[in-house]
């Protein structure tokens, strides 16, 4: 009887252990390794950016995407500092993080520092029915481009003038 | 012998007379308000004359676009009409339409080109409804101006590399087709404007930015599109509460307000009879036309024949609608002298080739429409002007005067205003064609409160309260 108890037990803490990873991403933790991935692939379905890796010159981007109505999407940027994506907030200090309503229309801008700007996308249904994408969003300075611009006006610009 | 040749001057002045008048009857009204009119069908259709300027112009104000989009790569501004940006842009806009009509050459385009332009530097405008192109060209040059096509949506692009030449594009609304005109224009003061705009923190997207415009192949399944041209708001807005003022609150004892409303119909005070109904409503009957004061708020006035309405001058139609507007504008005048809100046309001025047609008009405060009361006063829009063969047989509006309060209301972003529908709008996968916020009454606060309205592809126009609940 004691045997069937521990038996038990054991099989309770191991559901229970196994399930934290998943817990973690439905509760939308601060901070997430840069290794974290989703369980499916049907929940969200990014509109903007196009593509996963994209270019900009608008400091302001927005992200757009249609998803399963009740999913929660929580937006991260990777911080090269710590080495993981951390959960982005507003200016209010609250997190980006919004319920997909009826219409399956889901809309955040968001501001991009100079550079390469890792954002992950993470959409979740339950505790273990996630979604993750991560987009690579480079914001190109207004520097570059008037320098490109004045190549223009001067009349040419080549390829190591783009490639500086 | 004196008297016979004074006869006979006095036969021929009175011959003389007949002819013309008989010719001015024949040709100037209908023989019979329907079927065929051989005399004013044939006068109408020579009366444009290409050459005349048009004879009065005091239209301007309510046939101005009523929205100017500023499109500074990415960033989105709105000005209406109350913004001192918008008149800036519109000085300008005027300047380039008038160039653009001018010239007849234009080449056809894309829509990917529009889109394009509007994801870069560029000015789209559009009028509230849908203009016979050559009524617009004839209000902008003040020339009469014969042309096919339907517009409403037009669009402003520059290179930022030239500054003499721009380039503007014009939508036809019914075929879609896309048509631009090159203009030798100095760029410097819009593109200026364009400039300042970028520093305007407005979070507003084209439908076709966000890609909400299609279907994907995506297994996550899209309950619902939203035209391409639709700007989405994705920020909330503070909008300020608004009461109203009944125009004929106590109009017994008001003889003053209706004294100067029945001048205005052209009725002679002192010889019309008058009774008052059981609700305290003032009814006016002369032999040709009965005007309803209501207590309600409604002004009606019905002629009892269509050949007994009220004269408009205009011997076409171009002439007979800017004499109806006019009608309109001295109407408000009086009754509204000085007040905040103002008023836009609603029904499309298009198709409108002889002197017969119904005009329709909406009250607008702080840049939102006002929706009618259809519960209360049995119409859809604030101001129905029905006109037979250039005479005002008929004429409806809700005399209510609307004023902004220092309270504020906070309304949702679109999105979410969509996200209010029932699930069950979104059965069918419906379209959504245009999201816009109006004013609308609320029976409890008793007073006029800000809501998302939702035009469908169904035609249907739905309502979604800030507070609570949702309405269809």
């Amino acid at each position: 009887m004691r045997k069937l108890s521990k038996v038990i037990i054991l099989f309770v803490l191991i559901l229970v252990l196994s399930a934290v990873p998943f817990m973690v991403g439905y509760a939308s933790e601060s901070s997430l390794p840069s290794t974290y991935s989703g369980t499916v692939d049907y929940l969200i379905d990014i509109r903007n950016p196009e593509t996963i890796v994209s270019t900009t010159t608008n400091r302001n981007c927005v992200i757009s995407a249609v998803a399963v109505k009740g999913t929660k999407v929580t937006l991260y940027a990777y911080n090269s500092a710590t080495g993981a994506y951390e959960i982005l907030k507003n200016a209010h200090g609250e997190k980006l993080e919004t319920y997909v309503g009826s219409s399956g229309l889901y809309v955040q801008q968001i501001t991009l520092k100079d550079g390469l700007n890792s954002i992950m996308v993470v959409a979740n249904s339950s505790s273990v029915t996630y979604e993750v994408v991560k987009l690579e969003i480079s914001l190109l300075n207004k520097g570059y481009m008037d320098n490109v611009n004045e190549k223009f006006k001067a009349g040419g610009i080549g390829v190591k003038d783009i490639f500086r | 012998m004196k008297l016979e040749r004074f006869k006979s001057i006095l036969l021929v002045l009175l011959v003389i007379s007949s002819i013309v008048l008989t010719v001015n009857k024949w040709f100037n009204e209908k023989l019979w308000p329907e079927g065929y009119n051989f005399f004013s069908d044939v006068s109408s259709r020579f009366s444009f004359d290409t050459s005349s300027p048009v004879k009065f112009n005091p239209n301007e104000e309510v046939l101005k676009p009523a929205k100017i989009i500023i499109n500074n790569t990415g960033n989105h501004v709105l000005y209406t009409k109350s913004s001192a940006e918008y008149q800036s842009l519109y000085a300008d806009i005027k300047n380039i339409l008038i160039k653009a009509f001018n010239t007849d050459d234009y080449t056809e385009t894309s829509i990917q080109e529009w889109n394009n332009n509007l994801k870069s530097k560029s000015c789209y405008f559009s009028y509230p409804v849908t203009y016979d192109y050559g009524f617009l060209l004839s209000q902008i040059t003040n020339k009469y101006q014969t042309s096919s096509g339907y517009c409403r949506e037009f669009l402003i692009s520059y290179d930022t590399r030239v500054s003499s030449a721009l380039n503007l594009y014009i939508k036809d609304d019914r075929s879609e087709e896309i048509v631009k005109k090159r203009i030798s224009y100095d760029t410097t003061s819009i593109s200026s404007l364009i400039e300042a705009s970028s520093l305007s923190d407005e979070q507003n997207y084209y439908s076709f930015e966000l890609n909400f415009d299609m279907n994907s192949d995506d297994p996550v399944e899209q309950p619902v599109t939203i035209d391409s041209d639709v700007l989405i708001s994705i920020t909330e807005k503070n909008l300020p509460l608004i009461v109203e003022k009944n125009v004929f609150d106590d109009i017994i004892d008001n003889s003053s307000v209706y004294s100067q409303i029945l001048s205005l119909f052209g009725i002679n005070t002192s010889t019309i009879r008058r009774y008052v109904e059981n609700d305290n409503s003032m009814v006016f009957v002369e032999n040709y036309a009965t005007i309803k004061l209501k207590t309600n708020g409604l002004l009606d006035y019905k002629a009892v024949d269509t050949s007994m309405g009220i004269e408009l001058s205009g011997s076409n139609s171009y002439e007979s609608i800017n004499s109806c507007i006019t009608f309109v504008n001295s109407v408000n005048d009086a009754l509204f002298s000085g007040s905040e809100m103002y008023y836009e046309i609603s029904s499309d001025i298009a198709d409108i080739k002889s002197r017969t047609y119904t005009l329709k008009f909406d009250y607008y405060i702080k840049d939102n429409m006002i929706s009618t009361q259809r519960d209360v006063f049995d119409m859809d829009h604030s101001i129905i002007i029905e006109v037979v063969s250039g005479k005002i047989v008929s004429y409806k509006q809700v005399c209510k005067e609307y004023k902004s309060t220092t309270e504020v209301i906070s309304c949702p972003s679109a999105i979410d205003a969509i996200d209010s529908l029932s699930t069950s709008f979104y059965q069918f996968g419906e379209q959504v064609k245009d999201v816009f916020m109006a004013y609308t009454y609320n029976s409890i606060q008793n007073s006029w409160v800000p809501c998302w309205f939702i035009e469908t592809s169904e035609g249907v126009i739905s309502m979604v309260p800030l507070m609570g609940g949702v309405a269809e």
